[in-house]
């Protein structure tokens, strides 16, 4: 599964460590979701979606082997 | 994989591991100086179980197995806790991603213990790898798994 959390932390001007912060989670859990290394829960990607004022599907997309 | 246990409960674990270390060298003092003169008189590994070993290396022990008994139990019983404390202590900021990756660490801790011991029992027969030892073992691998897990695999320190 790919995301554009990069580009959306960009668009908002935020660090991980600060995106961390406003979703109650470590820096290196957004690293390791950043990086495709672990897939978040559905509540976490709804709190990330909330945050980037866009849809779920807009951030997480699915690839073809998934 | 949820834990209860607060953050601060890993300073204490640590501390736990550290004096259990110390007391299983004094446990074993006698059998690490025995190790090291019958390597020095190139006996083989296993004559470490001779009764008469003692009298071959000329070496007058400290303790007699009863005496040292409680400093190995003592060990045993700081390590389990230590280790368990460590390992089930919540993480400065604990979140899902935590909780995946010590379930994961966990299970691969697990096989690997499995696999060891298999291997121990197979090759090295006269080695005393059993019951509590083998726990301990297992949460030796967990620690170094899970560490690896989140500073190497999944980290970025």
């Amino acid at each position: 599964m790919k995301n554009t959390i990069k580009v959306e932390r960009a668009k908002k001007d935020i660090t991980q460590a600060g995106l961390a912060e406003q979703l109650g989670v470590s820096r290196q859990t957004i690293n390791a979701i950043e990086k495709g290394k672990f897939v978040p829960s559905t509540v976490l990607a709804l709190k990330m979606a909330r945050f980037f004022e866009c849809k779920v599907e807009d951030i997480f997309l699915l690839e073809e082997e998934d | 994989m949820k834990t209860y246990f607060p953050y601060y409960f890993k300073r204490i674990g640590i501390l736990f591991v550290f004096v259990a270390f110390i007391l299983s060298c004094f446990g074993n003092i006698d059998d690490f100086n025995r190790g090291w003169l019958s390597a020095d008189k190139d006996l083989p590994f296993n004559s470490i179980g001779n009764p008469e070993l003692d009298k071959i290396l000329n070496y007058t022990p400290y303790f007699t197995k009863k005496e040292a008994k409680p400093w190995l139990n003592g060990s045993l019983i700081l390590s389990l806790l230590g280790f368990t404390l460590y390992l089930f202590s919540k993480e400065k900021i604990e979140d899902e991603f935590y909780q995946q990756l010590r379930a994961k660490s966990l299970m691969q801790a697990l096989f690997v213990t499995w696999i060891f011991t298999g291997l121990v029992y197979w090759l090295i027969p006269e080695f005393e790898l059993e019951g509590f030892y083998i726990l301990q073992l297992h949460l030796i691998f967990f620690t170094m798994i899970y560490s690896y897990n989140r500073k190497v695999k999944f980290g970025t320190e």
